[in-house]
């Protein structure tokens, strides 16, 4: 018989697909499970946090680069480690680092890769900035590098029990590709969290996570 | 010598433990959005001590009431703050 949490987490990942550059490290014994997905983009990562500062997980990335010929999927066994935080009154800052190896599919071929990411943010209860990069080796091509950095405001403060609501510019680029900006909406709720965005070209953006 | 000073360091660190009965007004810092304090009170909730656990964003307290006949160190509660990712002062 499968258990509550189970059953949500099965929900969470049949929801769909995305990564929110949120926190890769969260609280000792904490499990999460986030999802990106975009037309270019189907992401999901889980991680276990076994320690207050790092974490262990697993990343599916699906992508279909506009700089490159046909689509990617990757598969990554990650260490995350967040090596700074600086706890405030009003506010917290963070940096994460993260170090994976796995495999590629491509053209049904598998082929061994890596990823490395650099995360920093800041966030008080009324402003949010980030940046995000990320790196994933390809066999006998350039490595890809996406670039990513997010402003946001939340338009009122709100406690434990409220929904709490943010406004959020998202920026983004992939290799030579130019920025793509996109606006979004985030919304959670205790341990829910979901964005909803569509970029400047028309791109939609669906982001899903959830703290067990 | 180092046997001296092993021993001393265990000593001190059990005489800087005190327990804690009743109610236990934690002010956190760093606790600024519903996830942090989602944590926070899953990582409480945990101990066998504490009965109940109150988090406010807007207060920046945790507060937890422990159970009857029970105590619960001070310095258990901060290292769970610390272990959740924040800094806590324990206070009235």
């Amino acid at each position: 018989m499968l258990t509550h949490k189970i059953k949500i987490l099965i929900a969470s990942i049949v929801f769909s697909a995305f990564q929110l550059n949120a926190h890769p490290v969260i609280y000792k014994g904490g499990f999460d499970v986030e999802t990106e997905s975009s037309p270019m983009m189907t992401n999901l990562m889980t991680a276990y946090t076994f320690h207050s500062q790092a974490s262990v997980g697993f990343e599916y990335f699906k992508y279909l680069p506009v700089s490159l010929p046909g689509s990617r999927e990757f598969y990554f066994a990650k260490f995350n480690y967040r090596p700074f935080r600086l706890n405030a009154d009003d506010s917290q800052a963070n940096i994460y680092l993260s170090v994976g190896s796995g495999q590629q599919r491509k053209d049904n071929e598998l082929t061994s890769s890596s990823i490395g990411e650099f995360h920093a943010d800041w966030e008080s209860r009324d402003y949010y900035v980030s940046g995000f990069q990320k790196y994933i080796s390809l066999k006998d091509e350039d490595p890809l590098w996406l670039s990513r950095a997010r402003l946001g405001f939340s338009p009122f403060r709100a406690d434990y029990n409220d929904v709490n609501i943010w406004f959020i510019t998202q920026f983004e680029k992939t290799n030579g590709e130019h920025w793509e900006t996109t606006p979004l909406m985030r919304t959670f709720y205790k341990n829910i969290l979901w964005e909803l965005g569509a970029s400047l070209n028309g791109n939609y953006l669906l982001n899903f996570m959830i703290h067990l | 010598m180092k046997q001296l000073l092993i021993a001393s360091l265990f000593f001190s660190s059990i005489a800087f433990a005190k327990p804690l009965t009743g109610e236990v007004h934690v002010q956190v810092k760093g606790m600024v959005c519903a996830f942090c304090a989602q944590g926070l009170t899953k990582s409480f909730k945990k101990i066998p001590e504490v009965q109940d656990v109150t988090v406010s964003l807007e207060g920046k307290f945790v507060h937890l009431v422990l159970k009857k006949d029970k105590s619960l160190e001070d310095t258990k509660i901060l290292e769970t703050i610390k272990e959740a990712g924040y800094e806590g002062t324990i206070g009235h």
